[in-house]
C-alpha cells in the first residue's frame, strides 16, 4: 500500500504545486492520474521516484517497505532515457547489469521479458532502429526488469500516434494480468486513463489536488471492444464532468 | 561517377600546377613541376632518408598526443561534471588555452633542454588543452533525463559515470582526438624546424630550404600533409564504427 497524505510541493517561496494531496495505492493497483496541464501531475511522480522532496508536513508511506522502495519509471520522452549505443537486448539488461547479477542470471530475466513484449527479433537491433512504439515497449521492459514495487508510466504514450499507443495498452493489459505491479500512470487523454485504471483520480488546477477519485468498473481481462461499452462510455463521461469542475474557464 | 568528386579538386590542382610550371609561368626555383616533386619523394624513400624523418615525426607526435589525451579526458571530464571543479578552473583554462603553444618554445626550452622532451612537452601542454575543452563540452551534452532514469533504475554515481557519462561524452572526446592528432603533428613539425634536432620532416623542410633543394622541400610538405590526413582519416573511420548512434 502507498500511502499519501498531505503532500504539498511549493517551488520558491510562491509558486504552490501541489497542496495536501491525500492518495491511497493498494498493491498491484493501476491508478492513473487525469487532470489539466500544470496541476503538477509530474511533481507528484517526482516525488514518489525520489528526484523531488516534498514540503515538510507531506507524507509518504509504502506500506511494505519503508525504503529501498524499487521504482520503474517510464518517461514521456523514451527516446531520451534509453541508451543509443547499446542493442535492446543490453537496453533492457541495464538495470541488472547496474545491480551487479551474473550473465546467466540477467540471460533468465531479460530474455522473458523480450518475449512478453514482442522483442525477441529485435533483440540484436540499435534503439534507434525501432519505431516509437517498440522504444516505448523497451522503456516498458527495462522498467519490468528487475520487478519493481512500483511502476510509473509519465505521460508514456503522449508520443505515439492514437493506433500504436492502443496496442500497447493491450499489451500492457496482458502484463498487468500475468504479474499484478502496483502502478501509477498519467495521461492527458481520457479514453487511455479510462482505460488502463482501475481507478482514475481526477486533479484540480494548480495547485493540484485529487478531487475525485473514480472507480471503473471494468474487469481486468480488458480489449478494445470495451472503448465502445456503456461502462466504459458512462466512467468516461464521470472523468470528464470531475475534470470540468477542478478546471475553471 | 560520385567517386570521381573527391579526386576532383586534387587532380585539377595538379593540373593547374604542371600549366604554371611547364609555361614557365612561375620560377621553378619557387615552385617546381609536379613530377619533379615526385620523384624527389620517390628518391627521399629510396634512400632511406625520408622514411626516417617522417618516422622520427610521428613518432614524436604520438608520444605526445597519447600523454595529452591520457590528461585532457580525465581534466575534461571532472570538470564537464563536477561544476565546482569547472568554476574553480574555468578561467585559468581559458587564460592558458589563449597562449599560443608556440609562443611556449623558449619556456619549454630552458625546462626541457634541447632533445625530444622539449618537443614533446609543446604537443603535450597544447594538445592537452584542445582535448580536455572538447571533452568538457562532450560531458556537458549528458541528457538529465537519461541519468534521471538511470538513477531510478538504482544507478549510483560511479555507474551514472561508467555507463552514460562516458559514452555521452564520447562525440566530444573524439572531435578532440582528431583535433588533437592534427595539432600534434603541427605542433612537432614546427618544433623540429627551430629547436635543435636533426631528424624530422620539420628539420628536413627548413634544411632542404635553405639548401635549395626546392623539390625535396615540397615533397616534404606533401608527406606532412598527407599523414596528417591520413590520421584524421583513420580516426573518422574509427569514430563512425563506434559512435554508430550519433546523429541518430
Amino acid at each position: 500500500m502507498i500511502e499519501i497524505s498531505h503532500l504539498s510541493k511549493t517551488f520558491g517561496t510562491d509558486r504552490p504545486v501541489l497542496q495536501d494531496l491525500d492518495l491511497k495505492i493498494g498493491i498491484g493497483e493501476i491508478v492513473t492520474i487525469f487532470g489539466p496541464n500544470g496541476c503538477g501531475k509530474s511533481t507528484l511522480l517526482n516525488i514518489l521516484a525520489g528526484f523531488v522532496e516534498p514540503d515538510k508536513g507531506s507524507s509518504v508511506r509504502f506500506s511494505s517497505k519503508t525504503d529501498n522502495l524499487a521504482v520503474g519509471y517510464v518517461f514521456q520522452n523514451h527516446a531520451d532515457t534509453l541508451l543509443p549505443w547499446l542493442n535492446v537486448r543490453d537496453n533492457i539488461a541495464f538495470p541488472l547489469r547496474i545491480r551487479g547479477l551474473s550473465s546467466n542470471e540477467i540471460s533468465e530475466k531479460v530474455g522473458p521479458r523480450l518475449e512478453q513484449f514482442r522483442l525477441e527479433n529485435l533483440s540484436d537491433s540499435c534503439v534507434y532502429e525501432l519505431s516509437g512504439g517498440q522504444q516505448q515497449l523497451v522503456a516498458i521492459a527495462r522498467a519490468m526488469v528487475y520487478e519493481p514495487d512500483l511502476l510509473i508510466l509519465d505521460e508514456p504514450f503522449s508520443q505515439l500516434d492514437f493506433s500504436v499507443a492502443r496496442g500497447i495498452w493491450m499489451q500492457l493489459w496482458e502484463m498487468w494480468r500475468a504479474e499484478p505491479v502496483t502502478t501509477l500512470c498519467v495521461s492527458h487523454n481520457v479514453d487511455e486513463a479510462v482505460f488502463l485504471g482501475e481507478r482514475v483520480c481526477v486533479m484540480s488546477a494548480r495547485p493540484g489536488r485529487v478531487i475525485e477519485d473514480i472507480g471503473i468498473p471494468l474487469s481486468k481481462d480488458r480489449s478494445l471492444s470495451l472503448l465502445t461499452s456503456e461502462d466504459f462510455l458512462s466512467a468516461r463521461n464521470r472523468v470528464l464532468e470531475a475534470f470540468a469542475l477542478g478546471t475553471p474557464g | 561517377m560520385r567517386w570521381l568528386t573527391p579526386v576532383l579538386v586534387p587532380a585539377l590542382t595538379i593540373l593547374l600546377w604542371s600549366i604554371v610550371t611547364v609555361s614557365g609561368f612561375v620560377n621553378p626555383i619557387f615552385l617546381p613541376t609536379p613530377w619533379s616533386v615526385a620523384g624527389a619523394l620517390f628518391e627521399g624513400f629510396s634512400s632511406g632518408g625520408l622514411f626516417s624523418d617522417l618516422a622520427a615525426t610521428i613518432w614524436r607526435s604520438l608520444i605526445g598526443f597519447t600523454f595529452a589525451v591520457l590528461i585532457g579526458i580525465p581534466v575534461g571530464l571532472l570538470m564537464g561534471r563536477i561544476e565546482r571543479v569547472a568554476e574553480m578552473t574555468q578561467s585559468s583554462f581559458d587564460f592558458f588555452r589563449s597562449i599560443p603553444a608556440t609562443a611556449l618554445f623558449p619556456v619549454f626550452l630552458l625546462i626541457f633542454g634541447l632533445g625530444d622532451e622539449s618537443k614533446i612537452a609543446i604537443v603535450v601542454y597544447g594538445c592537452s588543452l584542445l582535448m580536455a575543452v572538447n571533452t568538457f563540452y562532450g560531458a556537458r551534452q549528458v541528457k538529465r533525463s537519461r541519468v534521471l532514469a538511470a538513477k531510478v533504475m538504482g544507478a549510483t554515481p560511479v555507474h551514472t559515470f561508467f555507463y552514460l557519462v562516458i559514452p555521452e561524452s564520447m562525440p566530444g572526446i573524439f572531435s578532440g582526438l582528431r583535433i588533437s592528432l592534427s595539432m600534434s603533428f603541427v605542433l612537432i613539425i614546427v618544433a623540429e624546424m627551430f629547436i635543435g634536432t636533426n631528424v624530422g620532416l620539420g628539420y628536413r623542410i627548413v634544411n632542404s630550404q635553405m639548401v635549395y633543394r626546392v623539390p625535396d622541400m615540397y615533397a616534404s610538405i606533401f608527406l606532412a600533409g598527407l599523414a596528417g590526413y591520413l590520421g584524421n582519416k583513420s580516426l573518422l573511420l574509427i569514430e563512425r564504427r563506434l559512435l554508430h548512434w550519433v546523429g541518430r
